[in-house]
């Protein structure tokens, strides 16, 4: 307070006493005077003063409801009110205090006093406000650096994808589509927030494990050879490697692992069943044949949604988990659910 | 301090015995109370007990109530508890000297217990609220420093995950990467470049040659020479290697030093013909590292060229190419037989 004068609102009815505690105070404060005590929030609220004085002998209870309309009020209630009576008994001190006051005392006269009173809190007041002005920083670094580590993490992840795009031309897209189906899959399922994170980004990153298979098998149009199609299996187990590294609050590496995986134990890489995969992989398992089977490829054209549709419904609850297939086809079929590009 | 289900812990200093059970017998309904009669047993149980607020007297033998707040603040545990000074000496002047000495109350006689109960609440509240905002404030510190290293194990795992992508795909040149990575950033060190300089070296390093990602495989480890079209093919890489990284938000132009890796200072480099200081300083050392790399090491289509040869192609080009003082201390780390392009 060494460089600004703390500003002061004094609200008193004695004439006298008002000036004389101008007079005292306006070396080392700013001083405003008021004598209503009806209009002492609307001039708190205007000249946000530092502290209050009311010094109201008249009407006892009408400074005790300023006092208290002050401290009701959102804008006003951090500024502290003190009174000075001289004809407070014990009983009004009580009231004071129960309305709000920071302090009350006696004697306007007592100048040493009364600014020792001041003073202690006004800087009772700038700590507070320190201490709020701190929360409020530290709050908006909060905001900022969760902000910064989901654009992080989205812009990784769109490196990944268009990194595997870039070799894969084929499946461009592929990933992106399958993340948005899913998506949507798991919204209508009503599941939690997180998988359906967890779901939107594995899906996007499902497939990197192909980075490993050789293009000559990735795209070879006609029926794999047997030993082909293991060479090609060997993808999710790949992409669940790259991905354990990568610090997520979602289980990434396990769902991408568990995308080929089928409910009656038929999947690969471990043949787990129903119960023992994730459900985020299950639905990304769905949309992963959907889209396969509607998109067109270089080595054969697309089959149609409604062949799509077709099988992962004749495989409902065999391959492909019921309540997903089920939400999948009202989508398509009821949702006009299409596709984008 | 307080927990709501808890009493507040109150100290009263006075050697007075009667005034502190006076005292103890109102305020003992809603807070604990604890008396010390001398300075030095308030001092000590201050320390001990860390109350939440402290009722104090003035007027006592040996120390007064002064000295003990003096002390109080002075020491760091019990520095931050509030002081109510609570004392039949009612003069102005000591009055501005308890406040002066930082209580945050003064109570002179008579004694109104209620309104002492007041003043006591007052205080605490407006304490314990301050406390709490401390304490969150401390852990949302905390939680920003454990974001702030959140991202930086993002873009480390960002890193790893990219460098590791392209060695999947081409097993020929596994580690080639590493390898350039730790020898341009030990080049880099050697020339005194600034910490962040030889990070993003390293990092740039590790990822230069991530656009070979789009190259078909059958050109990229064909044995013995290049058509020249596909030689062409091969020189899309600093450009695609661009394209992938220059999204994620490193502190540094990595994607510009990826971009700039085959430059070289006599324009003749590529994509861009770039010459001299046109180019950054990080490329240049990273094409030194990768060119040393790269003769030194073994490939599928070719055995290693040893370190002679390497040499040759690297004196011959020193100023026409390669940067002069990079190749210099290239050529003094590699031949160096114990030299460990490992980390």
């Amino acid at each position: 307070m060494s460089e600004k004068k703390p500003y002061v609102l004094i609200c008193s009815d004695l004439p006298r006493t008002m000036v004389q505690l101008r007079r005292s105070l306006e070396q080392d404060y700013q001083v405003f005077c008021m004598d209503r005590t009806d209009l002492i929030v609307s001039t708190a609220v205007q000249r946000k003063p530092d502290i209050v004085l009311i010094n109201i002998n008249m009407n006892k209870t009408d400074g005790i409801s300023a006092c208290a309309q002050l401290q009701g009020n959102e804008l006003t209630a951090d500024i502290p009110v003190i009174f000075i009576s001289e004809i407070f008994d014990e009983k009004d001190t009580l009231e004071a205090f129960r309305a709000g006051a920071a302090d009350c005392m006696k004697y306007a006269c007592h100048v040493l006093e009364l600014r020792a009173r001041m003073e202690n809190h006004i800087n009772l007041k700038q700590a507070r406000e320190e201490l709020v002005h701190k929360h409020h920083q530290l709050s908006d670094a909060m905001l900022q650096e969760n902000e910064r580590l989901q654009d992080l993490m989205t812009a990784t992840i769109r490196a990944i994808v268009q990194t595997v795009e870039s070799r894969d031309p084929y499946t461009a897209g592929h990933q992106q589509r399958v993340s948005d189906l899913a998506t949507e899959i798991a919204m209508r399922m009503g599941l939690s927030s997180d998988q359906k994170m967890a779901i939107k980004y594995a899906g996007l990153l499902h497939d990197i494990g192909k980075l490993r298979v050789p293009e000559a098998i990735l795209n070879r149009p006609g029926k794999l050879l047997c030993m082909e199609f293991d060479v090609l299996k060997i993808h999710p187990e790949i992409g669940s490697n790259i991905l354990e590294s990568v610090p997520s609050p979602w289980p990434l590496a396990r769902i991408v692992l568990e995308h080929h995986e089928r409910m009656d134990g038929s999947g690969y890489p471990n043949g787990l069943k129903e119960n023992d995969i994730l459900i985020e992989s299950k639905v990304i398992a769905v949309a992963d044949v959907m889209e396969a089977m509607s998109s067109h490829r270089p080595y054969r054209p697309s089959q149609g949604i409604d062949l799509a549709l077709k099988e992962i419904n004749s495989q409902k609850g065999l391959l492909y988990d019921t309540k997903v297939v089920d939400i999948c086809t009202e989508l398509f079929t009821y949702h006009q659910y299409q596709f984008g590009w | 301090m307080s927990v709501q289900s808890k009493k507040p812990v109150l100290l009263i200093i006075d050697d007075n015995q009667l005034n502190v059970e006076t005292l103890t017998d109102f305020l003992e309904r809603d807070y604990q109370i604890h008396g010390a009669l001398t300075g030095p047993d308030a001092l000590a149980m201050a320390n001990e007990i860390i109350p939440d607020l402290i009722l104090l007297d003035i007027m006592m033998p040996f120390m007064d109530g002064f000295e003990i707040c003096r002390q109080l603040k002075s020491n760091t545990i019990t520095a931050s508890i509030p002081i109510i000074f609570i004392t039949g000496k009612g003069d102005e002047a000591d009055i501005a000297l308890g406040f002066e000495l930082g209580a945050v109350d003064y109570v002179t006689k008579p004694f109104h217990m209620p309104e002492i109960q007041m003043r006591v609440n007052h205080h605490l509240n407006f304490s314990s609220a301050n406390e709490n905002l401390k304490q969150t404030n401390m852990k949302l510190e905390r939680q920003v420093k454990q974001k702030n290293s959140d991202i930086k194990d993002m873009l480390k795992a960002s890193i790893r995950v990219m460098s590791q992508m392209f060695e999947n795909n081409d097993p020929s040149t596994a580690g080639h990467q590493q390898r350039v990575a730790k020898l341009a950033s030990d080049i880099a060190k050697e020339m005194n470049l600034t910490e962040d300089q030889i990070e993003s070296i390293r990092i740039a390093g590790l990822l230069h040659d991530i656009g070979k990602i789009r190259i078909p495989d059958t050109i990229l480890s064909r044995p013995g020479p290049l058509l020249h079209s596909e030689y062409e093919l091969i020189r899309i890489h600093p450009q695609v290697g661009y394209d992938l990284v220059k999204h994620i938000p490193f502190p540094w132009p990595v994607a510009e030093f990826i971009l700039q890796h085959h430059e070289k200072l006599d324009g003749s480099g590529y994509p861009q013909g770039l010459k001299g200081d046109d180019i950054h300083q990080e490329s240049k050392i990273i094409c030194v590292a990768d060119v040393a790399e790269a003769m030194t090491s073994h490939r599928p289509y070719r055995p290693a060229l040893g370190i002679e040869t390497t040499e040759g192609e690297l004196i011959k080009n020193k100023g026409v190419l390669f940067d002069p003082i990079a190749v210099d201390i290239c050529m003094s780390l590699i031949s160096d037989k114990q030299y460990n392009y490992d980390w």
